[in-house]
């Protein structure tokens, strides 16, 4: 308890009430004062520098977050996109193709189909093999006996 | 051995030996600005706070210290100004109106473990919590310090006219509580 020296009262009302602070400190406390206030000067000196990274710090695990699904867009979310995309698109092109050619032999009957086929400046596409395999899958030997002997 | 003043301020300005006669000034005056801010922080904690705050602005402002004034009145209005300014900070932290920072600075001395006085000290701290705080501040230095008008005027930069007649009408309410009380 710190006591004040040269006690003297304020007035006669307040006799008995000594000057003396009702404190007290810990232990060792102004003999470890220095110390401790050299390690917070220092600290607080190294701090200046740290508080430059210490948003970065706090930044750290957003900005790597906002890496990670960047990352994941641009290597799984758009080469899948792609490749999805050009198989619809290839896929569609086929199917139009097909359709086309389907179309076409559905209207023509068998008599105009041949002379186009004979025709010089013909360039439907269907030739060789291919011309072979779909006369051997939808026509009978008998038709194409006929159509020869006209 | 201890420095005296001016030889301090010699080697503090002096950029070879700053370090070590700094040391030898928070060795010298550590323990009296500790009670000076105590009483006006209560708290031990808070004062230990407030005790390195000062001495880190002093380091700081080592050399803007002009010699217009001594060294023992510039170290104790910064302490003085760091407590005042420790305090307004917390009560506005926690939202205190400046009307009751007398009850939170109470609640700070209740909740110290290094409080310990009898039912008659408790009533006379109350009773300086009471006080506005410029009266707080010279009651304080005059009741407990017995510190001269002089360098009461130097720390607080008042009139010593003002000064006395503040611990006057301090003393008369310190006075007026406790014998309200009883």
């Amino acid at each position: 308890m710190k006591k004040i020296v040269n006690p003297e009262e304020i007035s006669g009302h307040q006799k008995g009430m000594e000057r003396e602070l009702p404190f007290r400190v810990p232990d060792h406390y102004f003999e470890d004062f220095q110390a401790r206030l050299s390690a917070r000067m220092e600290a607080e000196e190294s701090g200046l520098s740290g508080k430059k990274v210490s948003l970065f710090i706090y930044m750290k695990p957003v900005l790597g977050l906002a890496a990670a699904f960047a990352a994941v867009i641009l290597l799984v979310y758009f080469p899948v996109r792609l490749m999805t995309g050009e198989k619809e698109l290839a896929s569609n092109n086929t199917v139009g193709e097909e359709e086309k050619i389907i179309n076409l032999v559905e209207y023509v009957d068998d008599h105009t189909f041949f002379n186009l086929l004979n025709e010089e400046d013909n360039d439907s596409g269907l030739e060789g093999r291919d011309l072979e395999m779909y006369i051997a899958s939808n026509y009978s030997d008998y038709d194409i006996f006929l159509e020869t002997q006209k | 051995m201890q420095l005296s003043d001016p030889e301090l301020i010699g080697h503090l300005r002096n950029e070879k030996t700053r370090n070590l006669a700094f040391s030898q000034l928070v060795t010298k005056y550590q323990e009296r600005l500790y009670w000076h801010i105590r009483k006006i922080v209560l708290n031990h904690d808070d004062t230990d706070d407030v005790l390195q705050n000062t001495f880190m602005k002093v380091w700081k402002n080592l050399e803007n210290f002009r010699e217009e004034s001594t060294l023992y009145t510039w170290l104790y209005r910064i302490a003085t100004n760091e407590s005042l300014t420790f305090i307004s900070s917390r009560a506005k932290r926690q939202s205190v109106p400046l009307q009751d920072v007398g009850d939170y600075l109470k609640n700070r001395l209740e909740a110290d473990d290094y409080y310990e006085g009898t039912e008659i000290q408790k009533k006379l701290q109350e009773a300086i919590l009471t006080l506005p705080e410029k009266q707080r501040l010279v009651f304080n230095m005059r009741y407990f310090e017995e510190m001269p008008y002089q360098e009461m005027s130097d720390i607080l930069d008042t009139s010593v006219g003002a000064l006395k007649a503040s611990f006057h009408h301090a003393v008369k309410k310190v006075e007026d509580f406790i014998t309200g009380i009883e």
